[in-house]
């Protein structure tokens, strides 16, 4: 497991000399795009819904945190789409491989080095720091995905992009 | 007679579904999951779901265990505590070595071995702060814990019972807020815990023998300060401290992770159906 995950970072370090282009400015960094590609498994409908948290991800480190209460409202606002964003790829990744521990450790790690792919620099390590603080004290409500409220997640938490995708998949 | 049989075999299940939906109703309750120290909120967030998942696979492996027959997706909530100046510290001395910020969030999150300097640096820094804690409690300030509380007292206010579950420091945060609510609603189990009581004194708690980072605490801290003593082993270290709520004490092979539930059953149990 410890080699595929260097083998994953070498991949996404390869592509890290892109850093910051958006070539199909799509609001995904174009390494940050290549790193979900190569480690979600192939369904647009997951690989959609991991671009999605990426989104949120980015808009969490482009923005300069201040310690007022503007930015405190902004970073619960922020961390909750986070956890719509999170809350819908875990639904979606499930429904496609299942349920196991072995899959929910693997999704955790792709989730770990896309925060460590986003938060990329001191400045934006900094920022996520402040983001965090901003957090400080407050209470979360946060859906669960099991095998059986999975397509109410979907329908409440996914975008329409990837209800499409599902759809057509469904299809296939 | 074989239709008969049917209806009755129907019947029966109406009956045993209708039952379970009664048992559903019959105990409202919150666990309220209290991080340890500086823990960013997408940790937070996943560790909050693998207790979930621990209490979800507990209900399965044991359909008799009532009590968490009316656990659903809102059931366990996260109360977020975050330490920004030690986050910031521990930054500042990685940057001076110059590495890349990916192997900080990879070192962190246990996916990649820490070197020995960041090893050391990341457990001086966790048992300095818990130490700050343990000598002056003023750390918690009002703002920390109000929307906790507020929270709380509306959980209450609408019949819930309230367990409030602390990992590490999060549990000076939980007897902490304890002690505001003073309520017999209210209930704390604890983890990791380097705190010298659980905050409702009914004692239930779980720390490791090979907690890392609880044992530093103790060995630093002046040797009149009275502790609860490591009450488990474990079978599996998931992270280099023993530590990790997640990896370690939540951890599959664990039996901490059935006991971690067990505890908070019992206390829920125990615990007065607020007024």
């Amino acid at each position: 497991m410890k080699k595929i995950f260097l083998l994953l970072l070498l991949l996404a370090l390869s592509v890290f000399s892109e850093e910051n282009r958006d070539e199909n400015e799509n609001g995904i960094r174009d390494d940050v795009e290549s790193y979900l590609a190569s480690a979600l498994p192939p369904y647009n409908s997951v690989l959609y819904a991991g671009y999605d948290l990426a989104r949120i991800m980015q808009k969490i480190a482009d923005t300069k945190w201040k310690d007022n209460k503007e930015f405190k409202t902004l970073a619960v606002y922020y961390a909750k789409i986070y956890v719509k964003r999170s809350v819908c790829l875990d639904a979606v990744y499930y429904k496609k491989v299942g349920f196991s521990y072995e899959n929910g450790k693997k999704l955790r790690m792709v989730k770990t080095t896309l925060k460590a792919l986003t938060f990329d620099t001191v400045e934006k390590t900094k920022r996520f720091n402040k983001f965090n603080g901003l957090l400080k004290g407050k209470v979360f409500s946060i859906p669960v995905v099991t095998d059986k409220n999975m397509n109410k997640i979907i329908k409440k938490h996914c975008t329409e992009e990837v209800k499409n995708y599902l759809k057509y998949e469904e299809l296939e | 007679m074989k239709n008969l049989n049917k209806l009755f075999s129907l019947l029966l299940s109406v009956f045993f579904i209708t039952s379970c939906t009664d048992k559903e109703s019959t105990e409202k309750y919150r666990i309220y999951y209290i991080n340890g120290m500086s823990v960013d909120f997408m940790e937070a967030v996943e560790d909050r779901n693998v207790l979930y998942d621990a209490l979800v696979e507990y209900r399965e492996k044991n359909p008799e265990e009532e009590v968490l027959y009316s656990l659903n997706e809102d059931t366990v909530r996260l109360a977020y505590n975050y330490d920004e100046e030690i986050y910031a510290e521990f930054f500042e001395v990685f940057t001076q070595k110059n590495l890349d910020t990916f192997e900080f969030f990879v070192f962190l999150s246990g996916k990649m071995p820490m070197p020995d300097w960041f090893k050391d640096m990341y457990r001086s820094l966790v048992v300095q702060n818990t130490i700050q804690f343990l000598s002056n409690i003023n750390r918690i300030t009002d703002e920390d814990i109000r929307d906790h509380i507020d929270m709380y007292r509306k959980d209450l206010s609408d019949g819930y019972k309230i367990v409030l579950l602390g990992h590490s420091q999060g549990n000076f945060y939980a007897n902490f807020e304890y002690d505001i609510l003073s309520s017999e609603s209210v209930g704390v189990v604890s983890v990791a815990t380097p705190a010298d009581r659980v905050g409702d004194g009914r004692e239930h708690y779980t720390t490791f023998y090979e907690d890392a980072i609880v044992h530093a605490v103790r060995f630093m801290y002046p040797e009149s300060y009275v502790y609860l003593p490591p009450n488990m082993h474990a079978q599996r270290c998931g992270d280099i401290d023993c530590h990790s709520f997640r990896s370690s004490y939540l951890h599959p092979t664990n039996e901490s992770r059935e006991k971690i539930i067990q505890d908070i059953i019992e206390v829920i149990k125990e615990l007065k159906r607020p007024d």
